[in-house]
């Protein structure tokens, strides 16, 4: 498989009032063609602002990325978007990477009916006149599964409900075959029923239309049934990368180890706890200059307080950023802060 | 959508039928009217002088009466039913009212309470009131008789020689105020806190701060007063007309200018000048600020975030995606401006003299004639009503969302 995305020191900042928020710090990472990336961390982490920078569709001002590349495509059709003119980028958005948001209540124009909304991407991207942008349209909804799909086009989106709402904006993500789709937390707003459909349908499409996915999320239970690889982000930064199994069943991080420490399992003793990791993440304007976690850390040693520990290579496939050599199976934990 | 505009114009009536009761009630209590004047040289003038101008008023009458006859034209007289007179005999009103007195008799104080001489009764209206006044009501489009501002003619007529020129002045700065405001509103929204966002805001902010009386002072001062007075050093200065609606011979706006003619159009642009110039600075200052603010509401809206996703043209983006959804409150505050164009406006016509409505309604309430303020009053109070509801129509048009039923 070639490489679809490569991403390298990318860097994010907002300049605020306040001062400076440090919203992603140097994350590099890279996706193949075809292959299911998630990204997982908690609110505030930089996931969205991360990849939302990929397409430069972060506000600016006052965001500005001030570091890195982002090249996409393949062989010599590769390019750095960053450097991309506003109109460059413009054909990339939402025709070769498409993007799917978090709350599909308040993401579609509600004064436009969704056929609307559909066929415009198609005959700007694609070329399409707007009878056959119609039809594509029809097509599009009936592929996400939305009934009597003929019919809907000329409803608008509070017509709809919440799952409906997302398959529309799939329906519209997907509309000119994107080789990247984005998907920004698309489950967090729906109710769970309505997230199994909605992952299952991603799954689907995936396996018949072979998009690259990169998966925003704080749940790491709907991750383990749908990525290839995860990558855990803390105050931007990425702190853990590993195949999907690989990191459920020998998670190295103290923050991951955490993540998945707060998951109910179906096989655990009812005796068993789960555990919370204590604290808040870090204000991101004023970051601590050692190890971003440091505050929160369980393991921590001296180093963590001054040195941030780079993201190195642990195995086969699998990076982490710590001072610390710990696992799941042995985490020793060599002195106990004194907040647990 | 029917039975909701059936329902709609039923409290319409009613609204409008409240606010005409409440500002007659109003006339009525408030200090002053039309004879304030003759009844402070008391010593001159005796009772029945006075009780014959009151008639003329028809300030004999008790109010409610008095509003009937101004609203619906009755009572003009007994109430006739089968050929039988009705109520001939009920007073109506006070011919002769009579103040609280203290006399001395037989050395002793004798307090006489206030009350009255002599009745108007139903059946006396005719003679007294020969129905001219409030001869067929107000909702029959009989506006009455002006009192003071023109006496003796028709409100109506009054009202018709006005209007043009108030239409005239009202529709240009309106939409001059739309044509410009909107715009910048706009674009200070898209470019928030640029040169431009700032330079406008400030600008907006004296716009709506500065009255306009005083800003139609200073125009007048700046175009008018200073040229004159510096004619002898700087006799280039243009010198523009202060007020009036057209000219009444000819005259020189500047040296390099040739003479204008009164009545022709150059004529009535150099006199619509000023005061459009203070309306539609003062509207443009309300206009940006609100299409900036909702706009900057709509700029944050997560589906402008899908479309410029979606990789279309900012142009696209703004016009369609972000400027749809922030008309939607503009037009329902726009159709408000109706109103308007008929109230005209009231500061900036007597500042420059301008012969429209405001100016019109400024003379009837400082001279006291009640028909043409009341007039005024319920044709703007109507006026009003009805923007409204075509307001609350058109929001079922520009947003899906809304339906009435």
């Amino acid at each position: 498989m070639s490489r679809l995305l490569e991403v390298k020191g990318l860097e994010t900042r907002f300049f605020t009032q306040d001062g400076v928020v440090h919203a992603v710090n140097g994350i590099s990472y890279d996706l193949n063609e075809g292959e299911t990336l998630a990204i997982v961390g908690e609110s505030g982490c930089g996931k969205s602002v991360g990849v939302m920078s990929l397409l430069r569709l972060i506000p600016q001002p006052p965001g500005r990325i001030t570091a890195g590349q982002v090249l996409f495509g393949a062989g010599d059709d590769r390019k750095d978007l960053l450097k991309l003119s506003d109109e460059e980028i413009r054909q990339v958005r939402g025709n070769r990477i498409a993007v799917i948001f978090q709350d599909p209540m308040t993401s579609l124009n509600p004064v436009l009916t969704i056929g609307f909304q559909i066929s415009e991407a198609l005959m700007l991207h694609m070329g399409m006149d707007s009878a056959a942008a119609r039809k594509r349209s029809v097509e599009l909804l009936e592929l996400v599964g939305i009934p009597r799909a003929a019919e809907r086009l000329d409803d608008y989106p509070h017509q709809f409900s919440g799952g409906m709402r997302q398959r529309v904006m799939i329906a519209m993500g997907l509309s000119c075959n994107p080789q990247l789709l984005i998907a920004d937390e698309p489950t967090t707003a729906l109710d769970v029923t309505i997230q199994a459909q909605i992952t299952d349908l991603v799954k689907r499409l995936r396996d018949e239309i072979g998009m690259a996915i990169i998966w925003i999320t704080h749940d790491l239970g709907v991750v383990a049934g749908l990525a290839d690889r995860v990558i855990v982000m803390y105050a931007g930064f990425i702190v853990e990368e590993a195949q999907v199994k690989e990191l459920y069943a020998n998670p190295r991080h103290p923050y991951t180890l955490g993540l998945l420490g707060s998951l109910p399992r179906l096989d655990e003793t009812r005796a068993h706890r789960l555990t919370s990791i204590e604290g808040l993440p870090p204000d991101l304007i004023d970051l601590p200059k050692g190890c971003p976690f440091y505050a929160r850390c369980k393991y921590r040693i001296d180093i963590c307080a001054v040195e941030n520990p780079l993201l190195l290579p642990i195995g086969p496939g699998h990076k982490v950023a710590c001072h610390r050599d710990i696992s799941k199976v042995a985490p020793t934990v060599v002195d106990e802060v004194e907040t647990v | 959508m029917t039975n909701y505009l059936i329902r709609r114009i039923i409290q319409m009536f009613f609204v409008i039928m409240l606010a005409a009761l409440f500002t007659y009630f109003l006339f009525t209590v408030s200090p002053g009217g039309p004879l304030a004047g003759i009844q402070q040289q008391q010593r001159r003038i005796t009772r029945e002088d006075l009780a014959r101008l009151r008639a003329n008023y028809e300030l004999d009458l008790y109010w409610p009466i008095r509003f009937s006859r101004w609203l619906i034209g009755v009572p003009s007289g007994p109430i006739v039913i089968g050929g039988r007179e009705l109520f001939a005999d009920t007073p109506v009103g006070c011919y002769l009212p009579r103040d609280r007195q203290v006399v001395i008799q037989d050395g002793q104080q004798v307090v006489i309470p206030a009350g009255c001489d002599d009745y108007v009764y139903l059946s006396e209206i005719p003679k007294l009131h020969p129905a001219v006044k409030s001869s067929r009501g107000i909702l029959r489009g009989d506006f009455g008789l002006s009192t003071v501002v023109r006496a003796g003619r028709p409100v109506w007529d009054e009202i018709m020689s006005r209007l043009p020129a108030t239409l005239e002045l009202m529709i240009i700065s309106t939409l001059l105020s739309f044509l410009l405001g909107i715009p910048i509103g706009i674009y200070s929204a898209i470019k928030q806190y640029s040169r431009f966002d700032y330079t406008f805001t400030t600008i907006s902010f004296i716009g709506s701060a500065m009255p306009t009386f005083f800003f139609g002072l200073l125009l007048i001062l700046l175009f008018t007063v200073f040229p004159s007075m510096l004619q002898n050093t700087f006799p280039w200065l243009p010198h523009l007309p202060p007020g009036s609606r057209l000219a009444v011979r000819p005259y020189e706006v500047a040296p390099w200018l040739p003479r204008v003619t009164p009545g022709t159009a150059l004529d009535h642009f150099l006199h619509l000048l000023m005061p459009v110039g203070v309306l539609t600075f003062f509207y443009m200052a309300t206009w940006s600020r609100f299409v900036r603010s909702s706009m900057l509401e709509v700029l944050r809206q997560d589906y402008v975030r899908t479309a410029r996703a979606k990789g279309l043209y900012e142009r696209v983006v703004i016009v369609k995606h972000a400027l749809r959804n922030a008309l939607i409150p503009f037009v329902t505050v726009a159709v408000l401006t109706i109103p308007g164009f008929f109230a005209g406006a009231i500061i900036t016509e007597t500042v420059f003299a301008w012969p429209g409505m405001g100016r019109l309604y400024y003379d009837a309430l400082t001279r006291s004639d009640w028909p043409i303020a009341l007039a005024f009053i319920f044709v703007t109070a109507l006026l009003t009503v009805i923007a409204t509801l075509l307001g609350d129509v058109l929001y079922t048009i520009v947003d899906p969302r809304i339906k009435y039923s």
